[in-house]
C-alpha cells in the first residue's frame, strides 16, 4: 500500500497542475493580504494594532481548502482523461487499492496546499506587523486553531473533490459541477433553507479555517460532516471505478 | 510458463457485440499474431485478459487466474495497449518511475527499460512532445518494466520505424524464445508473418481460425505449384488423372493445387513430359487474411 501512495504521490508531483495549484493558493493569500493591510484603519477595517484585524489577516488562508477541492478533483479526473488509469492498472490490479491509495496521497497533497496557505498568511501577516511597528494582539491559540482547522479543511476538500471528479468521471463536467456547487447551489439553498445552509460544504469548510466557535455548528461537528463528505463521494468514486469498463 | 484462456468471452458495449462467444488459448514459447479486421474486438479481448473491461459472458484469464486476482501483475503481465496513454506534461521518465514505485521496482529498471527501447536521450522531455514512435516505445518500455513472462500488445509496430520494427521482432522472439506468452495485434502482415508462428484470425467478435502461419498460408487459395511445360496440355490430362485442380495461367504455365510439387514431378517423369518449372509458391499471410476476412 505504502508503494501505491508513494506512486500516486509522485503522479501529483511530476506535473505542473500542482505547481500551479500552490502557487495560486500562496499568491491569492499574499494578495488578499495586500489588500486587507493597505485597507486596514480605513472604512471597512479597524486598525493593524486591533486583535479582530489581525485575525482578519490570518484568516486569508481560508481559501486554500476551496482551492482543494477543485485540486482534488482535477487530479483524479486528469488521469481519466489522458487513460493513464489503464497502466495505474495494468501495474496494480485492485481498484479498491488503487482509489484507496489516491485518496491518501490527497488527503496529504490537499494538507501540504493548506499549509502553503497557511505558511504565507503568517509569514505575510508577521511581516505587515514588523514593518508597521504593530505589536502582535491576537491570541496565538485563536491563529493555531486556524491554521489546523484550514490545513484540515484542504485536506478533506481536496478528497471531496476527488470522490466528485471520481463520479462524474469528466474533467469539464466535475470541475464544472464543483463550481456550480460552490458558487451558486450552496447560495441558493443558504437562502431558501437557512437551516441547511451551514451544513453544506463550503460553509463547513469556512468554519474550520475560521475556527469559528459559537456558530450553529461546532468545530468538531463541522470537521466530522466534512468528512462525512468526502468518504460518501469517495466510496462513490471507489464503486464507479470497481465497476467501469476501462478503455 | 502461462497460458491464456478465452473462453466462450463475450462483450456488448449497449448494441454493439464487441466480441461474440470467443474461445481459443495463447500458448507460451511462440509468438501469437492476432489479426482481424478494424472493430472485429481485437482490442476489446486484450481488455478483458487484462481486467480492464469485465466481459458480458465467458472468462479470459492467465493459468485459469482473473487478471484482477493477480498479486504483482507487472511482474508477470507486460501489456501495451494505447501509444497515447500518457499525461502530455510528465516526462517520459516519470510516467515509468511512477510505474515503477507502485510496482516496486528500482529506479535502476527504469533506466534500463528506457535504454532498451532507445529512449534515453528523450526520457527527461515531456511525452505530448514524442513523435508516435516514441510513444510507442514509452508503451513498449512500460510493459517491459517488470521482465514479465506474458507480453499482451495490441499494435506495437504502429509508428516504428523500419529499426524499430526489426527490434521489436527480435525483441518479441527473443522473450518468446525465453518461454514467455506473446500474444500480439497487429495490421502489418507481411511484418506478422516474419514474427508470429501461430495465428488468430477473428472477424466481427468471432472466431475465423487459429492455427500456424504456415499452414493458414498454405490453404490459402493464392498457394499453388507453378509449372511451365512446353507440353502443357498433356501434362494437364496427366495431372487431372491423380486429383490435381489446375488454372492456366499466361505463357504455358500451370497453376496446380491439391496434389504437392513432389507428385507433380513423378508424374511428369512418368509421362515423359518435359518440365521448365516447378514451383511451390505460398500465398502471403495478406492474401491468405483477405480470404479469411471477407
Ligand atoms: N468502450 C466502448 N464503447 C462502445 N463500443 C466499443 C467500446 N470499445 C469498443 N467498442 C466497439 O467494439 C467493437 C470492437 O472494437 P475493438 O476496439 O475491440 O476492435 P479492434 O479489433 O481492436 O479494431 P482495430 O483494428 O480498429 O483496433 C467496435 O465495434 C467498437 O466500436
Ligand atoms: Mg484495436
Amino acid at each position: 500500500m505504502l508503494a501505491q501512495i508513494r506512486s500516486e504521490l509522485l503522479k501529483l508531483v511530476t506535473v505542473r497542475t500542482s505547481l500551479f495549484f500552490a502557487l495560486a493558493a500562496a499568491g491569492f493569500v499574499a494578495l488578499v493580504l495586500t489588500i486587507q493591510a493597505a485597507t486596514a484603519g480605513g472604512e471597512f477595517m479597524g486598525p493593524l494594532s486591533d486583535a479582530a484585524t489581525q485575525r482578519a489577516l490570518f484568516l486569508t488562508a481560508g481559501a486554500a481548502p476551496l482551492i482543494a477541492i477543485v485540486f482534488g478533483c482535477l487530479g483524479v479526473t486528469s488521469e481519466l482523461r489522458h487513460h493513464t488509469i489503464v497502466s495505474t492498472l495494468l501495474v496494480d490490479a485492485s481498484r479498491i487499492r488503487v482509489i484507496t491509495a489516491k485518496t491518501i496521497a490527497t488527503l496529504l497533497a490537499g494538507a501540504g496546499l493548506g499549509a502553503i496557505a497557511v505558511a504565507v498568511s503568517i509569514v505575510g501577516t508577521g511581516l505587515i506587523l514588523l514593518v508597521t511597528g504593530t505589536s502582535l494582539s491576537v491570541e496565538i491559540v485563536d491563529v493555531v486553531a486556524a491554521g489546523a482547522g484550514t490545513i484540515g479543511g484542504a485536506a478533506l476538500g481536496a478528497v471531496f473533490g476527488l470522490g466528485i471528479g471520481g463520479v462524474v468521471r469528466n474533467q469539464a463536467l466535475a470541475v464544472g459541477a464543483v463550481l456550480i456547487l460552490m458558487l451558486a447551489i450552496e447560495p441558493l439553498v443558504t437562502s431558501l433553507l437557512p437551516d441547511v445552509g451551514p451544513w453544506l460544504p463550503s460553509a463547513l469548510v469556512t468554519v474550520l479555517a475560521e475556527a469559528q466557535t459559537g456558530g450553529p455548528i461546532g468545530l468538531a461537528a463541522a470537521a466530522i460532516t466534512l468528512a462525512g463528505y468526502a468518504l460518501v463521494t469517495t466510496v462513490g468514486a471507489a464503486l464507479t471505478l470497481q465497476h467501469a469498463d476501462v478503455t | 510458463m502461462t497460458v491464456l484462456t478465452i473462453d466462450h468471452l463475450t462483450k456488448r458495449f449497449g448494441d454493439t457485440v464487441a466480441v461474440d462467444d470467443l474461445s481459443f488459448t495463447v500458448h507460451p514459447g511462440v509468438v501469437t499474431g492476432f489479426l482481424g479486421p478494424n472493430g472485429s474486438g481485437k482490442s476489446t479481448t486484450m481488455r478483458a485478459l487484462l481486467g480492464l473491461i469485465t466481459p458480458t459472458d465467458g472468462t479470459a484469464t492467465l493459468d485459469g487466474h482473473r487478471f484482477r486476482d493477480l498479486d504483482d501483475p507487472a511482474l508477470k503481465v507486460g501489456a501495451m495497449l494505447e501509444a497515447d496513454a500518457f499525461h502530455p506534461g510528465r516526462s517520459g521518465r516519470d510516467h515509468l518511475r511512477i510505474l515503477a514505485t507502485s510496482a516496486r521496482l528500482s529506479r535502476g529498471r527504469v533506466d534500463e527499460v528506457l535504454e532498451i527501447v532507445g529512449l534515453t536521450d528523450a526520457a527527461d522531455r515531456n511525452a505530448g512532445g514524442y513523435s508516435l514512435g516514441m510513444r510507442q516505445r514509452l508503451g513498449l518500455a512500460a510493459a517491459l518494466l517488470g521482465d514479465p513472462q506474458v507480453l499482451i500488445l495490441d499494435e506495437p509496430a504502429n509508428g516504428l520505424d523500419p529499426q524499430g520494427v526489426r527490434w521489436l521482432r527480435d525483441l518479441l522472439r527473443f522473450h518468446a524464445s525465453r518461454g514467455a506468452t506473446v500474444l500480439v495485434s497487429s495490421h502489418l502482415l507481411a511484418e506478422m508473418a516474419l514474427i508470429a508462428e501461430d495465428v488468430v484470425v477473428i472477424r466481427d467478435g468471432r472466431l475465423v481460425t487459429h492455427d500456424r502461419v504456415t499452414a493458414i498460408t498454405a490453404a490459402a487459395n493464392g498457394s499453388a505449384i507453378v509449372v511451365r511445360s512446353p507440353q502443357r496440355s498433356e501434362l494437364a490430362t496427366a495431372l487431372t488423372a491423380v486429383g490435381a485442380d489446375l488454372t492456366p495461367a499466361e505463357d504455358d504455365q500451370l497453376l496446380v493445387r491439391s496434389i504437392d510439387a513432389p507428385t507433380v514431378g513423378r508424374v511428369a517423369r512418368q509421362e515423359g513430359i518435359e518440365l521448365h518449372e516447378l514451383t511451390p509458391r505460398a500465398a502471403s499471410l495478406e492474401d491468405a487474411f483477405l480470404e479469411l476476412t471477407n
